[in-house]
């Protein structure tokens, strides 16, 4: 019972911190975890090892529902978020940017639903479909995403205008031919730092975090620092526009996008998002955020959930790790029966609860706030902290690695394509790799 | 910021500024596109219309800055090697890390169907680390198969679990820095099971060479003895000359690795690089002619026969000193300098022997093929058919009458030549065990300071003598007497470790360790447990046979496992059906192992696996 108290206190405790660090912009709730791990490392008592995974869990399920409110109020969504933002703002635009919000928080909601509903498949046929593609050699399958991710982008410009032939062409396609060069030089910074270790050795596990805040975060608040957009005055509604067939309709496709970016490697929930998008975008906007919701729900805890399924580890291999909790508690977190999985099932519900009624207590306060406080101000702290954050995390040259990012990342926002080809940096290597051709890719460039 | 040529060339707007197209592009907000007429600042967005900065400036600057941060992140990182670390030091925020570690091998472990293919433990004296790498084609091209004993430098990917350890996935494991070992050359009837986990050097002769399914076994011999080389179909495959290696007589130089499998000492070339065809004739065989030879069957001489070779298929070649009638068989004693002994010729088989009153009698020089036994505590030996008994001479000359009749079995061999003393078993004992033999303690100490010597790649000049016997061919050679044992060789998940302690005289038998088997649950069980002896407690969740025994499914609440029962195993088991059952609760105890990256438990005797409550 004591034991029972002690977990349901890191759960709260974890929603909490959550939901406070998923307001910054900009900060991934990834950062957060490796400054937890540091502190943690040195103060081994301050959360008892049982408590661990449903703390960093609840971590996690309040920032897949929160993050939407800086995403969505202050212009600097996350690489998950991304997709929720032309629509999300369209909403705001309208002053109708709490009802955006609640209705990411619900589809969040739902997605919780669904992952726990689908406990019994989790445990019993996931694993076995798992070991199929195991078996299928399933770089294809990363290969396949890819090509519909570049194909699926569509020349934006008309070329009305351009007198030259050439001209118009160029006119068309240079958001596509950005996308293209933006994918190509993620995918090299990919290579590179996947292949060196520029931050200290005793953060080595964070890596790839500033690349990361500079391709998604910081960006995205410059961007955001040299708009002149300003934010017209938000309705605060009590009713949704939504009914049950929207719902179904978008849960559907966010599962669908978020599930697949949840199970398999590499793949992440800007993907899945993408994947959600097309499924549901031609049809309803609402559709479309809740769809958003849904896809970043499933994404971010499931890939989390799938850690405890023992069955995948049953032959020895060891848990399925997937998305970046996982492999941030590898090291120190073994599932090691089925009551590990039924507590984070109980975080999940518990956290997804806490995680939305915080989620419209912080969308109104964020109205509140950018009502009485310019955006941009707020844009400006945040990137003081992250730039405090990954310079003292990860030191001067984690600060060249994320401004490369940054410029990298600016790209997609100064040309119009899609900020999802800055996925790349891990799709790429991953997808060769796994076809057996990376250590090949590495040697050219020299970094073997 | 919006792009400064929001208009085209006549002026035009686009979108919902169309209603405001005829007005000259310069009377229009750039940011908003609104009509502004002279105002120096735009009254509904607030835009400074003066001074103002193109957007391509800044899209330009970005790609330029994007390219040139990237080419000198790249620089940098060419320029920049993997930090060298201590595997002591390595901490949970290692993981993921690039780094360098250096240290001595101490275990290899190579596995052609695994995802890594070669792993290998390194200790730099603060810790160890396992270092992992699926390129093993690459290592043994450019012959960098680790070995143990061998210092390493290696660059990779630290990778720690909280159920795995910690490991390195290698980068570019054929830049690994290494410098070898020197491998101490012995004579191959000096390996015993003290040498598990050692490196030698041998020199010896094909004497005969057997396929199983896995690979091939060449039984190499030299003057002291002989064991079988387990080579691997994959190492077969990439062998220079496996046609000469293949061909009995032929003399090789081959570095092997000593392990064990089933209570069976193991031998096997660390790569296919270590086996290497001998020119020069520095063995001290017997003189057996190679016309004689048989697959299958191992030169060997008389004195060296012991009692742990039972089962083990040898030819010798020697006089007969006596012949004795009994009942339904006739025994002749068999004399080759070194020793003597029985060969047991039942009348079933042999009565009918061609020229059986000239070939068997005192004088007469034979060569015997046949397997190795023990009655009373004295080595017979007991050939299959008449064929394997043929005379070397058709007109022995005959025995003098004076010389002296040898007495019937002989346990010990008077004063053999050979550096191995017979078997020390006392003959009147009924049913001895099979201690191995105690040996000179000087043999190895004295091989030591000979250096390893460098294999010449000189084809076997001997392949066209060698008679073969097509009937036997196929017939591999056995270690085991028991029939129903599997076969005792598996070419994958070879493992071999460093011992703690160097080789020392022996004294005495060695005492089989006592085995502990450590209760776990079946979710503990990984990796970092093969080769280890645990006990699990589980529920059958399914079986599947195949063709050497059945594999069942035993699952708990952390995990499932398979439990593979041999053939022979099964056998002996008398509940089987019970046992085998969907959802019957088991208790088994046995070693741990993986086939394929999957762990499996392998109980070896029937009260290792029973009914639990």
């Amino acid at each position: 019972m004591e034991m029972a108290l002690v977990i349901l206190f890191y759960i709260i405790l974890g929603t909490l911190i959550g939901c406070f660090f998923s307001l910054i912009p900009g900060l991934h709730i990834y950062n957060v975890a490796g400054m937890i791990i540091v502190f943690w490392l040195g103060y081994q008592g301050v959360i008892p090892g049982y408590a661990m995974p449903a703390f960093f869990m609840s971590l996690i399920v309040a920032f897949s529902i929160i993050n939407t409110v800086p995403s969505m109020f202050l212009g600097a969504p996350d690489e998950s978020a991304v997709f929720v933002m032309l629509p999300g703002q369209k909403y705001m635009m309208d002053g109708r940017g709490f009802e955006a919000a609640a209705l990411t928080g619900v589809g969040g909601l739902t997605g919780i639903t669904v992952l726990v509903l689908m406990t019994p498949f989790l445990y019993n046929v996931l694993p076995s479909v798992n070991k199929l593609i195991g078996g299928m050699r399933s770089y294809w399958i990363m290969a396949l995403v890819i090509t519909y991710m570049l194909m699926s982008e569509w020349p934006k410009g008309t070329g009305m205008g351009k007198k030259t032939v050439l001209g118009k062409i160029w006119n068309a396609w240079q958001n596509l031919a950005a996308g293209i060069f933006t994918f190509i030089l993620s995918a090299i910074l990919g290579f590179i730092v996947l292949n060196r270790t520029f931050v200290p050795k005793e953060v080595a596990f964070q890596n790839i975090m500033p690349a990361f805040v500079g391709l998604f975060a910081v960006s995205s608040i410059i961007s955001c620092l040299i708009s002149k957009q300003d934010i017209p005055k938000q309705h605060i509604g009590k009713s949704i526009d939504l009914d049950p067939k929207l719902m179904g309709l978008g849960t559907f496709s966010g599962v669908l996008g978020g599930g697949i970016a949840a199970f398999f490697p590499g793949v992440t929930g800007g993907i899945g998002g993408l994947l959600a998008g097309h499924a549901t975008a031609q049809r309803d906007d609402r559709l479309f955020v809740i769809s958003q919701g849904v896809s970043k729900s499933v994404y971010y805890i499931g890939a989390f959930m799938l850690f405890f399924v023992l069955a995948f580890g049953a032959h020895g291999t060891g848990p399925l790790r997937r998305g970046g909790m996982a492999m941030i508690l590898t090291p120190i977190v073994q599932p090691m029966s089925g009551q590990d999985y039924v507590i984070i099932v109980a975080t999940v519900l518990i956290g997804g609860a806490l995680s939305f009624f915080f989620l419209l207590w912080s969308s109104r306060w964020i109205i509140w706030l950018i009502s009485k406080i310019d955006y941009r101000i707020i844009n400006w702290v945040s990137l003081v902290l992250i730039l405090a954050i990954v310079i003292g995390f990860t030191g001067m040259w984690g600060l060249f690695l994320m401004a490369v990012a940054t410029f990298i990342g600016l790209i997609p926002i100064m040309f119009g394509c899609r900020r999802s080809n800055c996925m790349s940096i891990l799709l790429v290597p991953i997808c060769l790799s796994m076809a057996g051709v990376g250590d090949t890719i590495v040697k050219f460039m020299g970094l073997s | 910021m919006e792009e400064k040529n929001h208009t085209d060339k006549s002026g035009a707007l686009k979108g919902e500024f169309d209603s405001v197209r005829d007005f000259p592009e310069e009377t229009l907000c750039p940011s908003c596109g609104k009509f502004v007429g002279a105002y120096e600042k735009c009254p509904y967005c607030g835009a400074t219309l003066k001074k103002r900065m193109a957007l391509a400036i800044f899209k330009r600057g970005c790609l330029v800055m994007s390219v040139v941060g990237l080419i000198a992140l790249w620089y940098a990182a060419v320029m920049m090697e993997p930090e060298l670390i201590t595997i002591g030091e390595i901490g949970p925020t290692y993981n993921k890390g690039i780094f360098r570690v250096k240290g001595i091998v101490d275990k290899v472990k190579i596995n052609p169907d695994a995802f890594f293919k070669v792993q290998f433990h390194v200790d730099d004296g603060t810790g160890k680390i396992k270092l992992q790498t699926g390129d093993l084609e690459k290592l043994e091209l450019m012959n960098k198969v680790p070995n143990i004993g061998d210092e390493v430098e290696a660059i990779g990917e630290v990778s720690l679990s909280a159920q795995f350890g910690t490991s390195m996935n290698l980068k570019a494991p054929g830049r690994m820095k290494m410098i070898r070992k020197e491998v101490q050359t012995v004579k191959i009837g000096d390996i015993d099971d003290e040498d598990v986990g050692q490196m030698y050097a041998l020199h010896g002769e094909v004497v005969s060479v057997s396929e199983y399914p896995y690979g091939t076994l060449v039984m190499l011999g030299d003057e002291t003895g002989f064991h079988e080389i387990t080579i691997s179909s994959y190492q077969m495959e990439q062998l220079p000359d496996a046609e000469a290696v293949m061909t009995p007589g032929t003399e090789l130089d081959i570095v092997v690795l000593v392990g064990s499998y089933r209570d069976a000492l193991q031998i096997k070339p660390r790569t296919p690089q270590d086996v290497q065809v001998s020119g020069e004739d520095t063995i001290e065989t017997s003189k057996i002619p190679k016309k004689m030879v048989k697959k299958g069957y191992a030169k060997a001489d008389i004195g060296s026969l012991k009692a742990s070779d039972k089962g083990k298929k040898v030819q010798v070649k020697g006089k007969i000193s006596g012949v004795k009638k009994f009942n339904k068989m006739t025994k002749i004693t068999l004399t080759d300098g070194t020793g003597s002994v029985d060969v047991t010729l039942w009348d079933s088989q042999f009565a009918d022997y061609p020229n059986k009153a000239s070939v068997l009698r005192e004088g007469s020089e034979v060569i015997v093929f046949g397997k190795v036994d023990e009655y009373q505590g004295t080595v017979q030996l007991k050939p299959g058919d008449k064929s394997d008994l043929e005379p070397v001479k058709k007109d022995a000359p005959p025995k003098k009458k004076e010389e002296k009749k040898p007495e019937a079995p002989k346990p010990e061999p008077t004063k053999p030549p050979a550096p191995k003393p017979a078997p020390t078993k006392a003959p009147t004992k009924p049913e001895p065990t099979k201690p191995p033999a105690p040996k000179p303690a000087a043999t190895k100490a004295e091989t030591k300071p000979e250096p390893t010597k460098p294999p010449a790649a000189k084809p076997t000049p001997a392949q066209t003598e060698a008679k073969v016997e097509p009937t036997k061919a196929a017939e591999p050679p056995e270690k085991k007497p028991e029939a129903t044992k599997p076969p005792a060789t598996k070419p994958e998940a070879t493992e071999t470790e460093a011992p703690t302690k160097k080789k020392e005289p022996k004294a005495e038998a060695p005492k089989k360790p006592s085995i502990t088997f450590t209760p776990l649950k079946i979710g503990e069980i990984t990796m970092e447990k093969d080769g280890t002896f645990v006990e699990i407690k589980g529920e059958v969740a399914g079986s599947r046979e195949f063709s050497k025994g059945l594999k069942l499914e035993v699952k708990d609440d952390s995990g499932t496992i398979d439990v593979v029962l041999w053939t022979n195993l099964l056998e002996k088991l008398t509940d089987t059906d019970k046992l085998t059952k969907d959802g019957a609760k088991l208790s088994v105890k046995g070693k741990v192992g993986s086939f394929r990256e999957e762990m499996q438990l392998t109980p070896k005797y029937p009260n290792q696996i029973k009914l639990s409550d």
